[in-house]
């Protein structure tokens, strides 16, 4: 199994990572690691494979941005 | 400037009824960059035809996908790429936006506006990629596409929903007959797409500019891949516009879309096979090159009436070297194209302008898309010009010859000069039956060879002026009659004693 990365703006604890794993279930916990990015605001982007589910602040702010500018034109 | 009010309505009606999705985005590394081609690490859950955004924005189409690895064609400037940066998958096949707010405007393969306008509205995406409308939901061709040439309309008739190759060297008047047929659109509700692959920047000026100066640019849309854009948007940009013209088709409207040309758009398919290391076949080719031009020009049919009774007519130009149509793409076409118009640089020299090759030019749909009249005065004139090629290479023993053979000649110069048009100078039904039944009759038999061209000018004038009820009847009853012939003939021997006159007062 591949090992999964949790970028965070503040560490995870364990009932939080429990939750996640409940919702993803190919998170292996036993092979599973934290970083800490500031810069995300709030919320997690968790790197899978080559999958990234971005549930993170900076995302979602970053997706109103590509939306105000589309409605703009 | 608008004012902050309707920008605060246009955010709560466009923003805040989004709920919140979780998209779970492949992502992948660039592991090469090569001409125009970037190699992928990662992205397993791809498809093909896949848009993918690099994370500066520039965008690339999955076009390989290998074990461990994924070829990208880029849609952008491929110089900005490095090694390690990452790409997105958007999720969406290659589309392109569509919408009724296309007419009249340039655009590049990617709905990108290239005229200094607005963006289209992405409201409507049609996929570049599509299987053609099979059997069932087709119908024969059967309404003639004018295009305003005497020698097409009445000796190879295009039909609406018919594919008709236009081929020759270059220079011999290609792009101008297309454009022609553009310009005789105006007030037929036909919506007209030109597809510039690989063509010269100042081409594509050019012919922008003289559609606009017809006042045509209102029906019509103009797609550019230009020989300075990446080789990938060359390769995309005829499934662009198919995609585009499949828009207004499905609303049941007639199209009529100029791939200009497909010579070039193998050319940079043939680039791109080479990057991606694909085995090489004939003149370097990819083995899926016929493929490549089928699924393309199948997609433009005449579609039946239960489903909207949209057509699309395709007029692929194809650029040949030394007349050699026996070459690897030009057969190609050839055997998928539902005939051909073929131009000769002899021709195009000698004075024959269109420089079409009347003996081998052929139109599979022929008589069935030919309006009554014009059927009425076409096969005579089929006739006298088969007749006058066979004897053909005996005008140069003109004094030694019987009477029946100067005959056959004569009439044969006559048609042929006949048959000469000026480019952008299009003639409408009415005139093409008018001018073709006065020679194919023999009225123009006595009249000297230089003279033919001013006798059908003045003709002309005179049935848009004096006469122009005759062109109205024969117009609305889109047929000659007795009563039709009278009176043309009556112009005819006005128009001629006119000449006869001014000889008689100049000698």
């Amino acid at each position: 199994m591949e090992k999964t990365i949790i970028y965070s703006a503040y560490k995870l604890d364990q009932s939080e990572v429990d939750l996640l794993t409940r919702k993803f279930p190919f998170i292996d916990q036993s092979n599973l690691e934290n970083v800490i990015d500031k810069t995300l605001i709030a919320g997690v982007v968790i790197y899978h494979h080559s999958q990234i589910i971005d549930l993170s602040l900076k995302g979602r702010l970053n997706n109103l941005e590509k939306k105000l500018y589309e409605i703009d034109r | 400037m608008k004012s902050i009010d309707d920008y605060l309505k246009k955010i709560k009606t466009g923003i805040v009824p989004d709920k919140f999705k979780f998209r779970i985005t492949e992502v992948g590394s660039v592991v090469e960059i090569k001409d125009g081609v970037a190699i992928l690490d990662g992205m397993d859950n791809v498809s093909f035809g896949e848009l993918v955004e690099f994370e500066n924005g520039i965008k690339g189409m999955v076009i390989d996908i290998g074990i461990d690895k994924v070829g990208i064609i880029i849609l952008g400037d491929y110089l900005k790429l490095g090694s390690g940066d990452k790409a997105y998958l958007t999720g969406l096949q290659a589309s392109i936006p569509v919408t009724d707010d296309l007419l009249g405007r340039v655009l590049d393969p990617i709905g990108q506006p290239l005229d200094g306008l607005n963006s289209p509205s992405e409201r409507m995406r049609n996929p570049l990629e599509k299987i053609a409308p099979g059997v069932v939901y087709r119908q024969p061709v059967s309404v003639p596409l004018q295009t305003g040439i005497k020698a097409i309309d009445a000796l190879i008739p295009i039909g609406r929903g018919q594919r008709e190759l236009i081929i020759g060297d270059r220079g011999t008047g290609k792009t101008t007959i297309a454009v022609d047929s553009i310009i005789n659109q105006k007030g037929q509700n036909v919506v007209c797409i030109y597809c510039a692959i690989g063509q010269k920047e100042s081409k594509v000026a050019a012919v922008v500019d003289l559609l606009k100066r017809y006042s045509v640019l209102d029906y019509s849309v103009i797609l550019s891949a230009s020989a300075a854009t990446p080789v990938s948007q060359q390769y995309l940009a005829p499934y662009s516009a198919c995609a585009i013209g499949e828009y207004f088709m499905d609303k049941g409207k007639d199209v009529l879309i100029v791939y200009d040309d497909l010579t070039k758009h193998a050319w940079a398919y043939r680039q791109l096979s080479l990057v991606l290391r694909r085995p090489a076949g004939r003149e370097a080719y990819p083995g899926d090159i016929f493929y490549l031009h089928s699924r393309l020009l199948e997609r433009a049919c005449c579609l039946s009436k239960k489903y909207g009774g949209g057509t699309m007519t395709a007029l692929p130009i194809v650029e040949t070297l030394e007349g050699d149509v026996s070459a690897y793409i030009p057969t190609n076409i050839i055997s998928i194209t539902d005939g051909q118009i073929f131009l000769e640089t002899d021709l195009f020299n000698s004075g024959v302008r269109p420089a079409i090759n009347i003996g081998i030019s052929v139109s599979r749909v022929g008589g069935k898309a030919q309006v009554k009249a014009m059927k009425q005065v076409a096969s005579k004139l089929k006739l006298d010009l088969a007749q006058y090629r066979e004897m053909a290479a005996f005008s140069q023993f003109e004094s030694d010859l019987d009477e029946e053979t100067k005959k056959f000649l004569n009439r044969g110069s006559k048609i042929t000069q006949i048959l000469k048009q000026n480019k952008h100078q299009l003639l409408s039904l009415s005139k093409q039956v008018s001018i073709i039944w006065a020679g194919t009759k023999g009225y123009l038999d006595e009249l000297p060879l230089d003279k033919v061209t001013q006798f059908e000018d003045r003709f002309m004038e005179v049935l848009s002026t004096k006469k122009n009820e005759h062109l109205k009847r024969i117009e609305e009853q889109k047929a000659i009659n007795t009563s039709d012939e009278k009176d043309l003939l009556l112009v005819v021997k006005e128009i001629l004693k006119e000449f006869i006159n001014s000889d008689n007062n100049k000698k």
